[in-house]
């Protein structure tokens, strides 16, 4: 996938600034139409689609397609969320405010459940949307570390393929960790 | 009151057969990925974010995980993502030379954790180095009963899960 060979149309799209109403308007008009895995169609602003690498790349392959776009490992309810972040993160495009971004980002993920965490992570990977998966995976840092075992566990889906025996083990063996755990 | 100071990268990897009911088992005959529904590459980043502090714990969860955090790998995954984190390990022992034991600083100068006691008796006037990322103990001698005796024990502290082998 090459992101250096970026159809210029296509980027000065997305870099204009939106000052440019009227431009600006007639470009919202483009839509782009992506089916998920589980046959839900959405139809997303150009501009937010282009966030995808992954679509981006597609149109770069064939620039005049008006096809659909197949997804085919991306779940609806995860891919909402995530149009959800970019149609964000693009406002910061025209107008760069690293603070207000961060605050943004933060936000964003503080409103998410672990499951939907989770649930985005595959999905900002498959489309190939770096911002998107460096929150997340930041997100998720944040929220299994200072738990316990056990919550870390339940929060991927996890089994404990440990004996009772190794366990007990390990248990000595992080036994200063488990000091200030936070409550589950 | 003598002490040695030794700083340590982030977990060193260990090769340990002492403790074969855990460590034998854990490299890559385990299928699986390590976060379920994601590739490897993106969950080895995602753990790499955790800070060190909390690895023992984190190496507690699978043994996928804790053959991960174990590995090279995880340390290199870490130094690309610029978040090794130093940590200084401070040896205090008496004035006879007894009752030593290990403390572990931050880079802060926060007391993080009072490392396991040392297997096996006593020890006194034994070598400590860092080899590779481990930390060795080695030799010294022992008194009981009083009599002294040598010893060539060699002892390896895996930093990342906080066990002494």
């Amino acid at each position: 996938m090459s992101s250096s060979a970026e159809n210029p149309t296509l980027t000065a799209e997305i870099t204009k600034p939106s000052t440019e109403i009227a431009t600006e308007t007639a470009q919202s008009a483009k839509k782009i139409t992506l089916k998920t895995s589980d046959d839900q169609i959405f139809e997303v602003e150009e501009s937010v689609a282009m966030e995808f690498a992954t679509v981006k790349s597609f149109f770069e392959d064939a620039p005049s397609s008006t096809d659909t776009v197949p997804l085919p490992n991306v779940p609806a309810k995860p891919f909402s969320q995530v149009i959800e972040f970019c149609k964000e993160q693009i406002k910061f495009k025209a107008n760069p405010d690293e603070t207000e971004k961060k605050r943004s980002n933060s936000e964003f993920v503080k409103e998410k459940t672990n499951e939907d965490l989770v649930e985005m992570i595959p999905v900002a990977n498959y489309l190939e949307i770096k911002d998107l998966l460096d929150v997340l995976n930041q997100a998720v840092a944040d929220r299994i570390q200072n738990r316990s075992v056990e919550y870390v566990r339940s929060f991927f889906g996890i089994d404990n393929d440990f004996t009772s025996e190794e366990e007990a083990l390990l248990r000595e063996e992080h036994a200063w960790a488990f000091e200030d755990v936070d409550e589950d | 009151m003598s002490f040695f100071t030794l700083i340590t990268q982030d977990d060193p990897p260990v090769h340990s057969e002492s403790n074969p009911v855990i460590d034998s088992r854990v490299a890559h005959d385990i299928d699986g990925p390590i976060l379920p529904g994601l590739p490897d590459d993106v969950a080895k980043y995602c753990l790499a974010l955790v800070p060190r502090r909390y690895l023992p714990a984190m190496g507690s969860v699978c043994k996928k995980w804790r053959s991960f955090l174990k590995s090279q790998e995880f340390i290199t995954v870490r130094k690309l993502a610029g978040l090794l984190e130093e940590w200084l390990y401070v040896l205090t022992m008496d004035s006879e030379g007894k009752e030593s034991h290990w403390v572990v600083l931050d880079r802060l100068g926060h007391e993080r954790q009072l490392l396991p006691p040392m297997p096996g008796p006593t020890m006194a006037g034994f070598g400590v180095v860092v080899v590779n990322e481990k930390l060795l103990v080695m030799a010294g001698y022992s008194v009981i009963d009083g009599t002294g005796t040598a010893s060539a024990d060699v002892y390896e502290y895996d930093c990342c899960l906080n066990r002494l082998f």
